[in-house]
């Protein structure tokens, strides 16, 4: 195989790798719990997923839009997100980037099972 | 397990708290707002609400990563506080790995106007961490003088103990604070807090996973949990002893929870803005 093919094929790989890269849904690395404390206080088992997030490596806030508007870009983005789409929100972020929003869920597992 | 009695409704000596816990109106003044009634929750309930809460590490005890030490100070008042300033800070930013240690005689020097001896004024405490805050210490979860470090500002924890490692030891009066303390410790102040005007509403404000801050016989100390123990119900406080001890339903009632404190753009860098 001459050298120039061995090269064609790198190339074609490091390509190929790339795109599949690119297509592949980027990891939650944050959710937030988006509520708002004149209705509500988290329920106990939403607390009760934030240690389990952390052992997977998730990021967990847990924020109550009446007292906090945003600071930053994230944060911004994550109760925009939350607030277009009703309160209580559990947002899905990835990389700054809002992967999705969904209703609180359930139970502990049915939280494990949005994130992963 | 049962309950060790001698744990339970300990008398105590003045160590430093002044003012009136039940004073609903003094609390007003100080920043907090009435407790709300729709979060009240009614005792038959309490029980469910206790297995609820352990089972799922949702009290505020559980975001609380640290004992501190008053030693011989007059500082009980803001030990308590930055106690339930520490769990409402970690349970909003999901668990204690972002944990930052606080200072209790950063606060105590302010309200004191540098006074050491005497205590200071509990609504007093509430409205100074609402509207100035708290700064860092210099020690941390990473170790000793490890967020001295990390923080532009910081201080030793309290004037009642001196450790080799701290950089500056002893008594502090406010004007011998780090130049420009206000910078740091404008990012640790409470944004919301409750009035705990009776037992019911104590209970209620454990059971929500927020910490409160009561005391009598002029000590201080911080509720972190609810219990049951056999038929009666007792509120766990994590005293600035180093020890876990108890209160019954008769001392309950006065104070204040927070619910809600400043919440950093970035928590590794909680100091820093990004706009």
């Amino acid at each position: 195989m001459s050298k120039q093919t061995l090269l064609y094929i790198c190339l074609a790989l490091i390509a190929y790798s790339l795109a599949k890269q690119h297509h592949q849904p980027a990891r939650v690395d944050t959710v937030w719990f988006v509520y708002q404390s004149e209705d509500m206080s988290l329920p106990p088992y939403v607390v009760g997923s934030f240690a389990r997030l952390n052992e997977q490596g998730v990021e967990v806030r847990a924020i109550d839009a009446d007292t906090h508007d945003g600071n930053d870009q994230n944060d911004i983005i994550a109760l925009d997100a939350a607030n277009q789409f009703g309160l209580p929100a559990m947002v899905l972020m990835s990389r700054s980037s809002v992967s999705r929003t969904v209703s609180f869920p359930g139970s502990v597992e049915q939280i494990l099972a949005e994130v992963n | 397990m049962p309950i060790d009695p001698k744990l339970i409704d300990v008398e105590f000596e003045f160590d430093g708290a002044q003012g009136n816990w039940n004073d609903e109106q003094g609390w007003f003044s100080a920043g907090a707002s009435e407790f709300p009634q729709k979060f009240l929750i009614d005792k038959s309930e309490w029980s469910d609400r206790i297995r609820e809460m352990e089972k799922h590490k949702a009290f505020a005890e559980h975001f609380s990563d640290r004992f501190t030490h008053q030693g011989k100070s007059h500082e009980c008042v803001c030990h308590a506080a930055q106690q339930i300033f520490s769990a409402a800070y970690n349970r909003q930013l999901g668990g204690i790995k972002h944990s930052v240690w606080l200072s209790p005689l950063s606060l105590y020097t302010r309200l004191t106007n540098g006074r050491r001896w005497g205590g200071s004024n509990v609504q007093h405490s509430l409205r100074v961490l609402m509207s100035e805050g708290i700064l860092p210490e210099h020690d941390g979860p990473a170790g000793k003088n490890s967020q001295h470090k990390r923080f532009q500002h910081t201080l030793h924890q309290t004037s009642g103990r001196d450790m080799p490692h701290w950089p500056t030891n002893g008594w502090v009066k406010p004007n011998r604070l780090p130049d420009g303390w206000e910078e740091t410790a404008k990012h640790f102040r409470v944004i919301e807090a409750f009035t705990i005007p009776d037992r019911k509403a104590h209970a209620s404000a454990l059971l929500h996973g927020w910490g409160i801050c009561n005391g009598r016989n002029g000590h201080s100390v911080p509720h972190l949990s609810l219990k049951k123990d056999g038929r009666k119900y007792l509120s766990k406080y994590k005293d600035s002893y180093n020890l876990f001890r108890y209160d019954s339903e008769k001392l309950w009632g006065g104070g204040y929870c927070i619910r809600t404190v400043t919440l950093p753009d970035d928590p590794n860098r909680p100091t820093e803005m990004k706009d």
